[in-house]
């Protein structure tokens, strides 16, 4: 709504734009009515009808409606229009901090205020001096790495090798003392056979006393008994 | 840098230098590296290593035999201590006999 009067022009009964120049300008009388070639009192420019009811009004009416809301000033205020950036890539090319480049001799200083120190050329064989010297310390710290490699790889090789033998030895040992055990659990075996033998001995020596007993006293044996030098006769 | 006549063929010729300028500092670092030959020696080295991997996982799996065997060991120490004792009664019931 606010658009459609904004189109009209200024000064037509629909619009709300009003500009200096449809206010009531404050012609005097005395212009209108004797204007300066002297011809006929022209009327007012503005064909306006209040301004030709004014014109049979007082000049003290007037100046009341002069101080009316129509003589106020409208002034159009700048909008906040965003200027296009007409290049973004040289404004992104001056966003970028300016520093100096290595031969500051390059840029176009003048004679009187250039530096001493400054470099104009570049010597080619410095340049070609360091470069090299930077490939051979690659090179030196390749090498390094490569020799502390291949010195661990030696020792992998050596520590394996030295388990292996140890592995080797303590399985000899091992099957060496499974024979001991063997050996020693003879032992074992012999105790409880000497348990045996003694428990079947405490049983058979009362029974063979008391057969020697009933024999004939000529024909009885000796005690019967495990010592040394004893002579067992049937 | 504000230049009132910025227009297409100054920035074509600028990308252009900078083109260049960066193709030369990537052929010149290559060239360095290449030269020091760095890499090959480093990927001579790692291989070497890997290649050292079936030699350490066999010495691993040794240790842990000997680890077994350390235990059956014990164990036929343990037996032989008892055979020991045993040996003693022996050795007394013998003496009771003679």
């Amino acid at each position: 709504m606010g658009s459609e009067q904004s189109t009209f022009p200024a000064g037509a009964p629909g619009s709300t734009l009003r500009s200096q120049r449809d206010e009531e300008i404050p012609y005097t009388q005395f212009s209108i009515s004797k204007p300066i070639d002297s011809d006929s009192p022209r009327q007012s420019p503005r064909p306006h009808k209040v301004k030709q009811q004014a014109l049979q009004v007082k000049p003290s009416e007037r100046g009341e409606q002069g101080s009316s809301p129509k003589h106020d000033i409208v002034v159009v205020a700048d909008g906040s229009n965003v200027v296009k950036d007409p290049d973004p890539e040289l404004t992104k090319l001056n966003t970028i901090p300016s520093f100096y480049p290595i031969m500051k001799g390059s840029l176009n200083v003048s004679t009187s205020a250039r530096d001493p120190d400054l470099l104009d050329k570049l010597d080619h064989r410095t340049l070609l001096l360091m470069c090299l010297r930077y490939q051979d310390h690659l090179r030196q710290l390749a090498e390094a790495v490569a020799f502390d490699q291949n010195a661990l790889c030696i020792r992998i090789k050596e520590v394996n090798h030295t388990i292996q033998i140890l592995m080797g030895m303590l399985n000899d040992r091992q099957k060496k003392y499974h024979k001991y055990v063997e050996q020693f659990q003879r032992v074992t075996e012999m105790v409880t056979t000497l348990n045996k033998v003694k428990a079947t001995m405490d049983d058979i020596v009362p029974c063979m006393d008391r057969l020697n007993q009933l024999l004939p006293a000529s024909e009885q044996l000796e005690t019967f008994s495990l010592r040394q030098g004893s002579s067992i006769n049937s | 840098m504000a230049s009132a006549t910025w227009n297409q063929e100054t920035k074509h010729r600028l990308n252009e230098k900078i083109t260049s300028n960066v193709n030369d500092m990537g052929s010149l670092v290559r060239q360095i590296t290449r030269g020091s030959k760095s890499t090959e020696l480093l990927a001579q080295a790692a291989k070497n290593f890997a290649s050292q991997e079936h030699h350490i996982q066999g010495s691993s799996e040794a240790v842990k035999k000997m680890d077994i065997v350390r235990s059956q060991l014990e164990f036929q120490e343990a037996a032989i201590e008892r055979s020991l004792m045993h040996l003693d009664e022996v050795q007394d019931q013998l003496a009771t006999i003679k």
